[in-house]
């Protein structure tokens, strides 16, 4: 995420909607995005997205100017939209649907074409999938978002070490279901 | 340390590079000197980090920054007399439900009801709004100091917080 400049957050807090526009743009990718992937699907990333700033902008004039703006925008990303996983899940009866047709509009330098790229989409998808929410939130922050510990910690309310276990354990089941996908391919 | 101790680490803050000095170093020492652990770090790296540092990024549709700035512009513009949007569905619903016959019934019966219960509603208004002010504090505080919660071990804190979240 974009660093948010100290006047553009006092301006926004006064209800200035240019400087919050300046604001949306710096972070929108980052809750979008974020969204996305805990959640699976766009409509639902759309939602949130527009939920978060919506609160963000009613908020603003409560928020303590010491503290990070952008660890408070990781945290009410992170609930909401793992709160609407969870609710999509009760309500589905523990199935949810992900969006597997569109890729991303963004794609790293390292991936030449479109078959690749749609490869590497449903790799990212299923590994995901196979996760709790819990874990899969430690997962996307850190290796899609490049948070550091510390950050995740704080967007997420938990202890470090929390994160630590979290992430070993992500990583352990993600490691058995490579094992499981090579024996079912054998 | 033992393997199962180092492709722990490996799995945390060894390939997160969250790791420095002595620890690092350690880690290092043993791969130089374990085929296990180097194939364990070796095939961690494929399956759960290559992976999604492949993952694309989409940008967000531009309809939702036009819905935002639509939905803060038209609170802007709100008078504050106006009346809530859910009252005004109630108002009218009584409009249509109304037949010139019951309306004088329905009148008797509202009024009556009103000053009974006039007493009452003043005073839970008023400690309700005292309430939703204090937890509007309680939420400005908690949410807002990043560094105050970082020894609880919880997940997403209290029902109030996740209400304001
Ligand atoms: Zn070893």
């Amino acid at each position: 995420m974009q660093d948010i400049a100290h006047d553009i957050l006092i301006q926004a807090s006064k209800g200035d909607v240019d400087s919050f526009e300046l604001i949306y743009k710096a972070a929108a990718g980052f809750v979008y995005n974020v969204a996305f992937r805990v959640i699976g699907n766009r409509q639902d990333a759309e939602e949130i997205t527009q939920e978060v700033f919506l609160v963000i902008y009613h908020k603003l004039k409560y928020f303590r100017f010491q503290a990070s703006f952008k660890t408070w925008i990781y945290r009410i990303t992170m609930n909401r939209a793992i709160n609407r996983y969870k609710k999509n899940l009760r309500e589905r009866g523990g199935m949810v649907e992900y969006d597997e047709t569109v890729c991303p509009v963004i794609v790293p330098h390292e991936i030449e074409n479109k078959i690749n790229q749609e490869q590497c989409e449903d790799t990212v998808i299923s590994l995901l999938k196979s996760l709790n929410p819990d874990q899969k939130a430690c997962i996307v922050l850190r290796n899609i978002e490049g948070l550091s510990y510390q950050e995740i910690a704080e967007a997420l309310k938990i202890n470090i070490n929390t994160v630590r276990s979290r992430l070993k354990r992500a990583r352990e089941s993600l490691i058995a279901l490579g094992k499981e996908v090579v024996k079912n391919e054998l | 340390m033992n393997c199962e101790k180092i492709q722990e680490l490996i799995l945390t803050d060894y390939l997160d590079g969250q790791m420095q000095g002595k620890q690092k170093e350690c880690v290092e020492q043993h791969l130089l000197r374990c085929f296990r652990c180097r194939e364990f770090l070796e095939h961690a790296r494929k399956t759960v980090v290559e992976p999604f540092t492949r993952a694309g990024r989409d940008i967000p549709p531009e309809f939702i920054w036009a819905r935002i700035r639509e939905s803060i512009i038209a609170e802007k513009e709100r008078p504050a007399y106006a009346v809530p949007g859910f009252l005004e569905k109630l108002i009218s619903r009584f409009r249509v439900l109304s037949p010139y016959p019951v309306i004088g019934t329905v009148i008797m019966a509202i009024f009556i009801i009103g000053i009974a219960i006039q007493f009452k509603t003043s005073t839970t208004a008023r400690v309700k709004s005292e309430v939703q002010e204090q937890i509007e504090y309680l939420v400005s505080v908690t949410e807002m100091t990043p560094g105050n919660s970082m020894n609880e071990k919880t997940g997403f804190g209290t029902v109030i917080e996740e209400y304001f979240l």
